[in-house]
């Protein structure tokens, strides 16, 4: 056994999990240290393995080889071991269109074994939680954002260790996504979420964590900020009050040996360093000391879009 | 794998036959033809005047008549809609994608396959009773006598046949990705097992016999030995088939 003993840290592990379809590898040797509370952001172009990764990590589908523990327990492909630690919200959730919110989480709670008395307090909640309280109508006439919504609600039925949501906002209007980001967002630190997305806003939204997946192989993996920092945030965006010393306040920094280069945009500064921090606090004593007003500063932050659009062209 | 579980599930099935139209139609078509076995026996000639130029004249109808179209019933139309109503048992919960919901919950794919055959099973058996009970009461009313001694083995054979029908068509259904599949593989074992009972020499050992068998049981022209062979085949088929689906639909990516 490779993976990691330490159980109480990390929420996934897969070491070097990979699945072939038709000689096309879909997951290729991914390794995944998700940590325990985290919200792990799964990010990947469509067909870039995301998918099939989730479909592995829930025993449906049957890796070629490499190992995944889920809160301690190995999963095994079809095994039921390991589904009282993982709640799973596919790309399409699929429910029974006869049955109301209500009975299909009582299904739901009773395939788990929950007795009645803790399944209709845990529904009450859940359906609060879910913003459908008091909604009767069958699931058939539910919007996609409401199946949405109620797909997160049956996979928290039996308060699992790890929320498993495949592409929980790619297919929903702007008010449906921001519902379900919400309803993430609010389970950070509660649960570990492992939040599959082709859609970057709303991984940089809701995710403290993420990794990047191309053609099933894992591109680069870290906090925001860790990624940020790889990805070079080193501008810092300014304009002076007046731009009548603006050319000398432009040679001045020009000449320090922490700033890489210095360019004007019309009445803007941009201002690129090697070390960001020491320009943090350089530059207001440059303009404090040459008696300069500041109308804007700005720190230039590299988006998820960049870092993900520089990993997917390194590859 | 828990008893809460496997209950939940085995309800769930339940309530969908009644939730959607399955129910309905096993109910209605099962009744419909109970009924109208005897019906049709009693006023055959009746019909057949009633048709116009046919200068026929059939014999005058008995009560083993009633049950021979019956049965005749029973295993053309009914086992047909009975094939009909369970193709989709495992395909559409496939397609639609409720499987992957239920199948990452405390059920084990084990649950899930006898779950579905079990709750068939129920609602098969129930509804062919109404069938019996139909076919047995306007028996009574409309004719001077209705005990036949072979009736009761000629019954239990078609039940027998309905849930070996069950079985090879929920094996399809788990094998099958899609309803076209699903279908296609019901109607073809369908008709091969029908056809079983045609063979030569081996004819009178298989499940399809039991067409055949069913009728002569109620003429008294065969006796209830003669089910012993076909019978004990059809009840290892429905084992066998049971096996299999477990084993494909254990082994199968969903």
């Amino acid at each position: 056994m490779r993976l990691s003993t330490d159980e109480a840290q990390l929420a996934i592990e897969t070491f070097k999990l990979h699945k072939s379809f038709n000689g096309i590898k879909a997951v290729n040797d991914l390794d995944l240290a998700v940590p325990a509370g985290s919200v792990y952001g799964f990010l990947g172009p469509n067909g870039a393995g995301k998918t099939t990764t989730i479909r592995m990590l829930t025993g449906l589908s049957r890796p070629d080889g490499g190992q995944i523990r889920i809160c301690g327990k190995e999963v095994r492909f079809a095994s039921i071991s390991h589904r009282q630690h993982i709640g799973f919200l596919p790309d399409v959730p699929s429910f029974y269109d006869w049955m109301n919110a209500e009975e299909f989480l009582c299904f739901s709670g009773k395939l788990f074994g929950i007795d009645s008395a803790s399944l209709k307090t845990r529904i009450r909640e859940l359906l609060a939680l879910v913003d459908l309280s008091g909604v009767k109508k069958r699931i058939g006439s539910y919007s996609r954002g409401m199946k949405q919504r109620l797909g997160i609600a049956q996979a928290m039925i039996h308060d699992p260790g790890v929320l498993l949501l495949d592409e929980p906002s790619s297919a929903l209007d702007p008010i449906g996504r921001k519902e379900v980001l919400q309803i993430v967002a609010s389970l950070a630190g509660k649960t570990t979420v492992f939040f599959s997305s082709h859609i970057l806003a709303d991984v940089e939204r809701v995710c403290d964590r993420v990794v990047i997946l191309h053609k099933g192989k894992k591109l680069i993996e870290g906090t925001m900020p860790e990624l940020k920092r790889l990805a070079g945030s080193r501008s810092i965006q300014m304009e002076l009050e007046s731009t009548e010393r603006k050319a000398e306040f432009v040679q001045y920094l020009s000449a320090l040996d922490w700033v890489e280069q210095v360019q004007e945009r019309g009445e803007e500064i941009l201002l690129g360093a090697r070390d960001l921090e020491k320009a943090q606090y350089e530059v207001p004593a440059i303009l404090s000391q040459m008696e300069l007003g500041l109308r804007k500063f700005v720190l230039l932050e590299t988006s998820l879009e960049d870092i993900f659009l520089n990993a997917v062209k390194e590859s | 794998m828990n008893s809460r579980s496997v209950g939940a599930f085995f309800g769930k099935e339940l309530m969908e036959y009644v939730k959607t139209t399955k129910l309905l139609i096993l109910c209605f078509s099962f009744l419909l033809f109970g009924l109208l076995s005897p019906l049709s026996a009693k006023y055959i000639n009746e019909i057949i005047a009633g048709v116009g130029n046919l200068d026929l004249k059939l014999p005058d109808p008995t009560y083993l008549d009633a049950y021979v179209q019956f049965f005749k019933n029973m295993y053309s139309l009914n086992i047909l809609i009975v094939v009909m109503t369970f193709m989709g048992l495992v395909v559409d919960e496939k397609v639609k994608g409720t499987v992957q919901m239920t199948l990452t919950k405390g059920l084990s794919r084990t649950a899930f396959i006898l779950g579905k055959f079990f709750s068939a099973l129920l609602v098969f058996s129930l509804t062919y009773l109404l069938a019996v009970g139909a076919c047995l009461y306007y028996t009574y009313l409309l004719f001077p006598e209705f005990i036949n001694p072979g009736a009761p083995i000629a019954f239990l054979l078609f039940w027998l046949y309905g849930v070996l029908m069950i079985a090879l068509t929920l094996l399809c259904s788990a094998l099958a990705r899609s309803h076209t599949v699903s279908a296609v593989g019901s109607f073809v074992v369908f008709t091969l097992i029908a056809l079983t009972g045609t063979l030569p020499r081996v004819g009178a050992l298989l499940p399809g016999y039991f067409n055949s068998l069913g009728m002569e049981l109620v003429m008294g022209v065969a006796g209830a030995g003669k089910a012993l062979w076909p019978g004990a085949i059809v009840l290892g088929l429905i084992g066998l088939a049971l096996v299999l689906t477990l084993i494909f639909f254990r082994r199968q990516e969903l």
